[in-house]
């Protein structure tokens, strides 16, 4: 499913991530946050809503993110809107400056790497 | 977590989905594609919602309860399904189940019964040295006050005549100091307790607290009891109290004295005699105080007594203490080890039952999982963790034990209620409460759990096996696992129930063998009566005038051979054992008897050498006494006659009075009829007076003699209570626990054998269906139909074989114990019983297996092959 060209399936344990960073901009639903990071990503990652709705629940069970029953803006309906807490706000600078720090160290030993070769 | 919050987690979830579904539809719409294709292409896009919701709820946990929910609803339809297969368990569980709850219930009444009491651990048993407490004695340990002590209470049985309107019997009573019941902290359920105004001495106040059997059954549970008087020991005493219904005496082993009467001098020993008397005592302590605290502190009053008193030497200066119900009182008492053999073997033998039933259930639940086979393997071909599987496959199980435990607890109450009811005649009236206590119900529970594991995980390790592949069950499949494990479980039901037969046999075999023993006197034309008379009008001189009279009136009657009395009727409920010394050795364990003159004759039991006693071996003439061949020959080497033996005189100072032997008799049977020869010694009941039974000798119908002895006691003493038995009942009652014990494993066994042979039927006829179409090409192919048949019987022949060696070996080891409660001369490795036993189940078994042989040896060919 995510192993066709230019796709990939969302990293391991960035997901989490991933959607607390796409709460920042405000509410979202299930389906926007989906399709918000395929399309941020140019389709690179592929959302499956097998990992997505876990994903949310368990953020929610954290206490990360907080959920609502709210009519949609655009439609006339009610969807389930998640919103990020203060707690999901602090742990997404956590989770970002570690992200950071782990792509710096993969990036500098594949950089080193590179040039002794 | 709530069940009612997963299931509105579960609805909040599905909204969720649905409605990020229907957008993803309206999107795809939007973007031009048909509604039809826009409905699937958003299904496409999520996947299997199913699955996404139970990952999704998986999140919060809790999903398991929902789990084991649907486990067990799916369980219960599947039973509900297979009601035959249903049943069957069921039943063998709660009889199983329902067994081993019965018999720790039923020990626990009788071994380990509650004293009812308030807060029962506060009361200890008092037991100063080793003799029985006089009245005297407990007066100065109780006004002592030690000071870790609230209050002291003495209790002792005696027996009482009553009175009523047309008979006089005799009855059990425990004789109470006033406080008794305030020690006890026991109100009884009418009327009241004893006061300090019916206390010790004071002849006026004559009262009486009776228990509730007594009530119901003698004086027909009248409401205005209170203040009716009856007449004991030809007193008159006023029913002041009746106890609760649930009221359980300290004595204890479902031991219920008919009443209580508060302790005078006068009834303590009959005689007035403070230094007489044999109390027992019960203390109420102060909380949290020690064993070894109270032990100490009782010691400095026993020594202070022996100070006071250095001439008293019936003390000594020891006390002890103990606990009034539970384990501990039970070792203080001592449990005789055939008991105790007993007790074990029906343990081990319900266990035994149980484990059968289980082994039942799990053969059935392994024919149902290799039926189930196609429904497993393609489960976990579709991803059903194996864990699920099993865990689906014990609830079955666990869900039919629960049904099996919770039948098996309404069977226990119903008989508990019946049990309740019943009231065993004994020397002291027995009765059994049972309970459904706390830990006996968490027993059962457990007990449920144990048969549930025991019977479903092996059945459920088994048919969830990884190794199955799809298809794998197909044409002629024969002798996979579950038909080993089937074969496995069958030897070892029989194997299980050779041990509870072979138990069963041995105790019968045991039964018939005393049965026709011959005791060594005559049973067919004795009758015994026992006398109880009235101990404040009869001192021993007057009662032993009594007996006299009553002999030489007796003699007088013609229905009558020969009359004669004794102290103790041999293989009665009462035994008097002696040791003593004869010559230079001391003779252990000598029962002993004390008889008037033509009693030998009276019993038939020859005087091999010198005399019978005479009317001339009185008091004041020489002292003598017969004794039997056994004691002769093993201790004055054979010879006996004129020789000395020297009984210990109780007393102040212990001393042996010399004895001369003036007879020998046959031996005969004392104890039991099972015992070996035992030295016995007889003394002329003329020069050791105690409490006698007519022994009559009839030479007509034992009716005739029988109103004959009535009317002539009655003529001596219309107030003496009369107990005329005939001496085969005597016997056949001192049979009755042998009896009841072998009927009981008897029928325990039959029941185990029983459940073994729905269990080796079962396995054959399953084997026989998975057979149906190898057996079909055999029949096809030439094979005759007695060919088959013995095919199917060999087949169960080496099950019954395996099983019927393994469990003779194993009985062989596990009975060793039973040797004690067999007759003297029986061996455990009794070949009749083993032998008996192995050709019985080999019979009954292969029995059970001919059925589906038959129907094997039946099957058409060619719709065998067309089943495929």
């Amino acid at each position: 499913m995510g192993n066709k060209p230019r796709s990939a399936s969302v990293l391991q344990g960035t997901l989490d991530m991933l959607i607390l960073r796409t709460l920042l901009y405000g509410r979202a639903h299930g389906h926007e946050i989906g399709k918000h990071i395929q399309r941020t990503t140019n389709d690179f990652l592929q959302m499956q809503h097998g990992s997505l709705y876990p994903a949310l629940h368990r953020l929610e069970k954290k206490g990360w993110v907080a959920s609502k029953w709210e009519t949609a803006l655009d439609r006339n309906r009610e969807f389930k809107y998640y919103r990020l807490t203060d707690k999901g706000r602090k742990q997404l600078a956590l989770e970002e400056s570690q992200w950071k720090r782990m792509t710096d160290a993969v990036a500098s030993v594949m950089w080193h790497a590179a040039e002794e070769s | 977590m709530r069940w009612w919050q997963i299931k509105k987690r579960n609805a909040d979830l599905g909204r969720e989905l649905q409605s990020d579904l229907e957008l993803e539809e309206e999107e795809q719409r939007e973007r031009g594609v048909s509604s039809e294709e826009a409905r699937y292409g958003a299904q496409r896009a999520f996947g299997n919602t199913l699955l996404i919701k139970e990952q999704t709820l998986e999140v919060w946990g809790g999903l398991w309860l929902e789990g084991l929910i649907n486990d067990i609803r799916y369980a219960a339809r599947g039973l509900r399904r297979s009601p035959v297969f249903t049943s069957a368990s069921v039943l063998s569980l709660a009889l199983g189940l329902g067994l081993v709850t019965g018999i720790f219930g039923v020990l626990n009444a009788v071994f380990l019964d509650a004293v009812s009491a308030l807060n029962p651990s506060e009361l200890r048993c008092v037991y100063p040295g080793a003799a029985d407490v006089s009245y005297n004695y407990f007066q100065y340990l109780s006004s002592a006050k030690d000071p870790l002590i609230v209050g002291m209470a003495a209790y002792s049985t005696e027996r009482f005549s009553l009175r009523s309107a047309n008979e006089v019997a005799s009855i059990a009573g425990d004789i109470v100091s006033s406080n008794f019941f305030d020690i006890l902290g026991i109100e009884p359920a009418l009327g009241r307790s004893f006061l300090v105004s019916d206390r010790q001495g004071d002849q006026e106040s004559h009262v009486v607290i009776i228990s509730n059997t007594f009530w119901k059954r003698k004086l027909d549970g009248a409401r205005d009891v209170l203040g009716r008087t009856i007449e004991l020991n030809r007193e008159t005493f006023t029913i002041i109290g009746v106890l609760p219904p649930s009221y359980r005496s300290i004595h204890g082993y479902g031991m219920s004295p008919d009443l209580y009467v508060p302790l005078t001098q006068q009834l303590v020993g009959g005689l007035g005699d403070p230094d007489a008397g044999s109390l027992q005592l019960v203390a109420r302590v102060r909380p949290n105080v020690a064993a070894r605290q109270l032990k100490a502190s009782l010691l400095g009053i026993v020594q202070e007594w022996r100070r006071r008193y250095p001439d008293n030497k019936r003390y000594a200066s020891a006390i002890d203490t103990y606990p009034v119900t539970g384990i501990d009182r039970l070792q203080r008492d001592g449990v005789p080890i055939e008991v105790t053999v007993f007790v074990g073997l029906i343990i081990a033998v319900g266990i035994m039952v149980l484990l059968i039933t289980c082994a039942n259930v799990a053969g059935l639940l392994v024919a149902r999982g290799v039926a189930r086979t196609r429904d497993t393997v393609v489960r976990i071909a579709l991803g059903a963790p194996r864990h699920r599987l099993i865990q689906q496959l014990l609830i079955e199980s666990g869900l039919l034990a629960a049904i099996g435990g919770c039948i098996a607890i309404l069977l226990y109450l119903a008989v508990a209620v019946v049990l309740t009811h019943i009231q065993v005649r004994a020397a002291v009236p027995f009765e059994i409460h049972l309970h459904l206590s706390p830990p006996l119900l968490y027993l059962t529970v457990a007990l449920v759990a144990v048969a549930a594991i025991i019977s479903g995980l092996v059945p459920a390790l088994q048919s969830t096996n990884g190794k199955r592949q799809l298809g794998s069950n197909q044409i002629g499949e024969y002798g996979p696992r579950g038909t080993l494990l089937r074969r496995a479980l069958v030897a070892g039901q029989f194997a299980l129930s050779f041990i509870l037969l072979v138990s069963a046999a041995l105790f019968l075999h045991g039964l018939a063998k005393t049965t026709h023993v011959d005791p060594g006197f005559d049973v067919q034309h004795v009758i015994t009566a026992q006398v109880t008379l009235d101990p404040t009008a009869y001192p021993p001189e007057k009662s032993e005038q009594f007996f006299d009279r009553a002999i030489s009136d007796l003699r007088r009657q013609p229905a009558i051979a020969s009359v004669s009395a004794a102290a103790i009727v041999p293989l009665g409920i009462e035994h008097w054992v002696m040791s003593m010394k004869a010559g230079d050795r001391i003779v252990e364990r000598v029962f002993m008897n004390s008889v008037t003159p033509g009693y030998f004759r009276t019993m038939q039991i020859p005087i091999e050498h010198g005399r019978d006693f005479q009317t001339s071996d009185r008091g004041n003439g020489a002292q003598v006494a017969i004794v039997n061949e056994t004691f002769a020959r093993q201790y004055l080497h054979g010879v006996g006659l004129d020789q000395l033996v020297y009984i210990p005189v109780p007393g102040v100072r212990p001393s042996f009075s010399a004895i001369k032997i003036v007879g020998i008799a046959g031996d005969s049977k004392y104890g039991s009829l099972g015992e070996i020869p035992m030295p016995a010694l007889y003394l002329p009941a003329a020069q050791d007076f105690r409490n006698l039974t007519l022994i009559v000798r009839t030479n007509s119908t034992s009716a005739t003699a029988i109103s004959y002895i009535r009317s002539s006691l009655a003529a001596l003493d219309p107030r003496a209570a009369i107990k005329i038995e005939l001496m085969q009942e005597r016997l056949a009652g001192a049979l009755l626990p042998s009896k009841i014990a072998s009927t009981l494993l008897a029928g325990i066994g039959l029941l185990g054998l029983l459940l073994a042979v729905i269990g080796i039927y079962g396995v054959m006829a399953y084997i026989v269906g998975r057979r149906t179409t190898e057996i079909g090409v055999r029949l096809a192919l030439g094979g005759t139909r007695r060919h088959v048949l013995l095919l199917v019987l060999k087949d169960a022949a080496w099950q019954l074989c395996f099983g019927v060696f393994a469990g003779s070996i194993v009985a062989a080891v596990v009975s060793q114990p039973l040797s004690v409660a067999l007759p003297a001369g029986m061996r455990v490795l009794d070949p009749l019983s083993f032998v008996g036993v192995g050709f019985v189940l080999m019979g009954v078994g292969l029995l059970a297996a001919m059925i589906p042989a038959w129907r094997a040896s039946r099957i058409d060919p060619t719709q065998a092959l067309r089943i495929e």
